[in-house]
């Protein structure tokens, strides 16, 4: 199975763009926002299932950028790491503000992914092909261990949230959501690795 | 290995609680994190969030009116910046000095009246170019905006429509197909034990070093409402070491793929008929397939 691979020297690239903005350089924030916005806005909306929430979303995280880039720690995460965790974890904060939560929008979400590049055709961070691996690889975990994921990855929810929600006991929760997790680090080995 | 049995829940290790942790504080901009956070487990997780799907609608144009918002409210200039939201200067023909210079003459005031005609009609034809180049733009971002439209109907129109189910499946038995096609795998026949279904077989194929099983089943009966099929992995004293409901092999078509999970010493596999209110940790339903042997292929 082939796979494409990130190029080390684009994560260095990255790094480096966050330097700059460090740095008060707009043209690297005008860059990295390029680089990942459509991206950070697919996160966002498969969280919150609104395209203009999402929009607000990725905005007030580049504003964040723009203000506290010198807080970017390279040993931490890689660039595209350290943004997408940034936009899923103020997603999930606007979902949980939300007065009445729909979740039905993102369960179609879950089920039935719209799967092809964007109309413009313009090239993603993520290769499409990796993409449509990792997909692959979700839709290949047993539903429980899809579900549970999804539950504590997209929405949010901790362990004992979904326990209770779902009338699962807690250690069965613990245990599906560890094997999904095991399973996905093992089948994204070699990008990990080369983000490291 | 832990189990992948809902009836016995692994007690997760130290290490393994941290790495559940990560799934609750995985947010690097807050000081000091998910505790115990390891960095290739933030970024397999950064990995799974970057596995959502490219926005249909969020076009060039969204994008670049986006960033622009986004410049505003920071008040930056947009001018010196690159990308979707920036407007390059146009450039026009450089021309090239005159080498040979021009002898002061009677010609010169010829000369001047050459030098005013050629910037005239300069001018006019730079004039002709970025009106041009104006049209071009209105007509770019009039299609721009169609296609951002016509995407968001497309999106509206589509939904968890049978299209996007076709790409999913495809994707699905892509994958399973690469996991029973891969060197050493191993493959187990089936064979039909219901005597109301002679004619179904099956076949698993088995990956032990990645845990992992595909069965591709042909000439299963059709589900009655309210069953299911499910696959159980027996040990070689006949025990139950794990079983899974069959997504997929429902019988609704001659031939059916689904994977799973596989436990680690699993020595025969069965796959029965149950009624979904009745699961239970042993099988209950009627035996449809069981096989017990298996060879390695390629």
């Amino acid at each position: 199975m082939s796979r494409t691979s990130a190029k080390p020297e684009q994560t260095r690239h990255d790094i480096d763009l966050v330097k700059r903005i460090a740095q008060r350089d707009e043209t690297a924030l005008s860059e990295l926002y390029d680089r990942f916005s459509g991206l950070l806005q697919a996160l966002s909306r498969r969280i919150l299932g609104d395209h203009e929430e999402a929009e607000d979303v990725v905005q007030d995280v580049y504003v964040q950028v723009w203000n506290q880039a010198g807080r970017y720690d390279a040993s931490r995460a890689s660039v595209s790491t350290w943004l997408s965790l940034i936009v899923r974890s103020r997603s999930i904060d606007r979902l949980r503000s939300r007065a009445v939560k729909d979740r039905t929008a993102k369960a179609a979400h879950e089920e039935n992914p719209v799967t092809d590049a964007s109309p413009t055709g313009e090239p993603n961070v993520l290769g499409d092909e990796r993409r449509a691996r990792l997909q692959a690889e979700l839709q290949a975990l047993p539903k429980e261990q899809r579900e549970v994921l999804h539950l504590a990855f997209f929405e949010g929810m901790t362990q004992s949230e979904i326990s209770e929600s779902h009338g699962i006991p807690l250690g069965t929760v613990k245990t599906r959501t560890l094997l999904a997790m095991k399973k996905m680090r093992a089948a994204l080995a070699d990008e990990i690795h080369e983000l490291l | 290995m832990t189990k992948d049995t809902e009836s016995q829940p692994h007690k997760p290790t130290p290490e393994e609680e941290a790495l559940l942790a990560v799934l609750d504080g995985a947010d690097p901009f807050t000081e000091g994190g998910a505790p115990g956070a390891k960095r290739a487990d933030l970024e397999a997780l950064g990995l799974m969030a970057q596995a959502a799907t490219p926005m249909i609608g969020f076009s060039r144009a969204t994008r670049a009116a986006a960033k622009v918002a986004l410049f505003n409210r920071l008040d930056l200039p947009m001018g010196q910046t690159s990308g979707v939201g920036s407007t390059p200067e146009t450039v026009l023909p450089f021309l090239k000095p005159q080498s040979t210079p021009v002898r002061q003459s009677n010609l010169v005031p010829l000369a001047l009246a050459a030098a005013v005609l050629l910037a005239v009609g300069l001018g006019a034809w730079s004039g002709f170019l970025m009106s041009e180049l104006k049209q071009s733009r209105t007509l770019v971002a009039g299609l721009e905006s169609e296609l951002d439209e016509r995407a968001n109907q497309i999106e509206v129109g589509i939904g968890p429509n049978d299209f996007q189910q076709v790409l999913f499946e495809n994707r699905r038995l892509r994958h399973q197909i690469g996991v029973a096609t891969k060197p050493n795998t191993r493959v187990c026949a089936l064979s039909a034990v219901a005597a109301d279904q002679p004619m179904a077989t099956g076949a698993v194929f088995l990956r032990p070093d990645e845990h992992v099983w595909v069965i591709a089943t042909n000439n299963l009966a059709k589900c009655e409402l309210g069953r299911r099929y499910r696959l159980w992995f027996l040990g070689e004293d006949g025990s139950v070491m794990g079983g899974e409901l069959l997504e997929h092999v429902n019988g609704e078509t001659e031939f059916e793929i689904a994977s799973g999970e596989l436990p680690d010493g699993a020595s025969a596999v069965l796959v029965t008929l149950e009624f979904p209110d009745q699961f239970g940790e042993q099988p209950g339903g009627a035996r449809v397939l069981y096989g017990e042997r298996s060879v390695e292929i390629y």
